[in-house]
């Protein structure tokens, strides 16, 4: 090979290295989930002592999601917890993060029935939420997710429903969470791994290789 | 010079142009089904002691929805980079640009939540009352044109309906009310318009000199 031919390759590789470090804006698999999340009581219970904790359940219940698939979670900042999907990729993209999952979950417990004094009594509580899931760097939109959850479905006996809520609000919200919880990931999963494929693969000893 | 020489030189030329063109090709123009949503929000409420606080950005639910079914219709959702509200058409355009997206679809909502109340008129906090009104526009940001628009209002009860009829659906709480008229009642009224917009056909320019 020629000096000159030489030298071209030696350029050539000089210029894919810097393409290679100018395209990597953090590996592909970092995930921030930033939820505007709260418990609220109903009025008939208002001074039930709130448990403004059960909405993160939903949250932890994502993570592990993720954490099971392989993601790397970035942390929020400790102030970040908002609804809005534009400000929540700003504040994820900063922090380094390929892929935001932003959104509402609000909690409802509602007052305990107990229907004429009949047993047994049932805690009920309801959930909405929304949350949308977009890589950082275009801030295209890798799924959404939309919808409200009570802890009972259609179908349901009595008996299952008494089993479910009959116990305290914290274990109907576990339940109802779950629920959410499981849709939802089937929901975004699909997306995420959308947004994986569009990327290049992520280095050797990244997590989930 | 050998000939295996040239060719190994004319090949690493070829490569070379082809590594330089790369970054250009990887910010060519958007996609032409890409889609930018900024939906500008707003809460009203209807304050009354005692009664639970008012949510704020009720309409984060009008843009999810919108975004369901952009992305059934194989539309691709941009969410855009944080700005200053969007009211005129033309910093749609701009934001699109930026964005990378061809086409914008911006508005506002405004939802204003009302005392509640039972079905014999008194005011007594068992129902969660909304209602709403919307704009949204769509912008083609290429051509910097206005494709169409979409105005209406959201209410919980139906059309020759009582609140009374309609409390079951607004008995849980200003989210859920919101949720229900959104993604359930008034889904594809809302989505419908923008989704024809988007679809139709672009008109063709219009000729020098013509009336």
């Amino acid at each position: 090979m020629s000096p000159r031919a030489r030298g071209a390759w030696w350029l050539l590789g000089a210029l894919l290295l810097a393409a290679g470090a100018a395209s990597a804006e953090g590996p592909a698999k970092t995930v921030m989930v930033i939820l505007d999340e709260s418990t609220e009581h109903r009025p008939k219970h208002r001074d039930t002592p709130g448990d403004v904790e059960k909405t993160s359940l939903l949250h932890g219940e994502l993570m592990v999601a993720l954490i099971r698939e392989g993601w790397s979670l970035v942390l929020p900042p400790p102030d970040a917890m908002t609804g809005d999907r534009r400000l929540a990729r700003d504040v994820a993209k900063k922090a380094g993060a390929a892929v935001v999952i932003s959104g509402r979950v609000r909690l409802h417990e509602h007052a305990p029935q107990d229907a004429e004094g009949k047993m047994p009594k049932l805690y009920p509580v309801t959930c909405v939420m929304e949350l949308t899931a977009a890589s950082t760097d275009d801030g295209t939109v890798r799924g959404s997710f939309d919808a409200s959850f009570s802890m009972a479905r259609s179908g349901d006996t009595p008996e299952v429903i008494a089993e479910r809520g009959g116990v305290s609000l914290a274990k109907t919200a576990e339940h109802v969470i779950e629920r959410a919880r499981t849709d939802a990931w089937a929901e975004l999963a699909p997306g995420l791994a959308a947004h994986l494929k569009s990327h290049a693969a992520p280095p050797s000893g990244a997590p989930g290789q | 010079m050998p000939p295996t020489a040239r060719v190994t030189r004319s090949a690493s030329q070829a490569l070379l142009a082809a590594l330089l063109a790369l970054p250009f090709a990887a910010s060519a123009g958007p996609g032409p089904k890409t889609v930018a949503l900024v939906i500008d929000e707003a809460t009203e409420a209807t304050v009354v002691a005692g009664l639970p606080p008012v949510p704020p950005r009720l309409s984060e639910e009008v843009a999810t929805v919108l975004t369901r079914a952009l992305m059934s219709g194989g539309w691709t959702v941009i969410v855009p980079p944080p700005s200053p509200p969007i009211v005129r058409a033309l910093d749609a355009r701009d934001l699109g640009r930026r964005a990378n997206a061809a086409y914008v679809v911006f508005g506002r909502v405004r939802f204003t939540t009302h005392p509640g109340f039972t079905p014999d008129g008194s005011v007594e906090s068992v129902s969660f009352p909304v209602t709403g009104v919307y704009e949204l526009t769509v912008v083609n940001t290429t051509e910097g044109t206005v494709l169409g628009a979409s105005t209406g209002t959201l209410a919980v009860a139906r059309p020759g309906e009582s609140p009374g009829e309609a409390v079951g659906r607004m008995n849980v709480s200003y989210e859920r009310t919101v949720h229900g008229i959104v993604s359930r009642q008034r889904t594809a009224e809302l989505t419908a318009p923008i989704l024809k917009a988007l679809d139709a056909p672009a008109p063709a320019p219009a000729r020098k000199g013509a009336k």
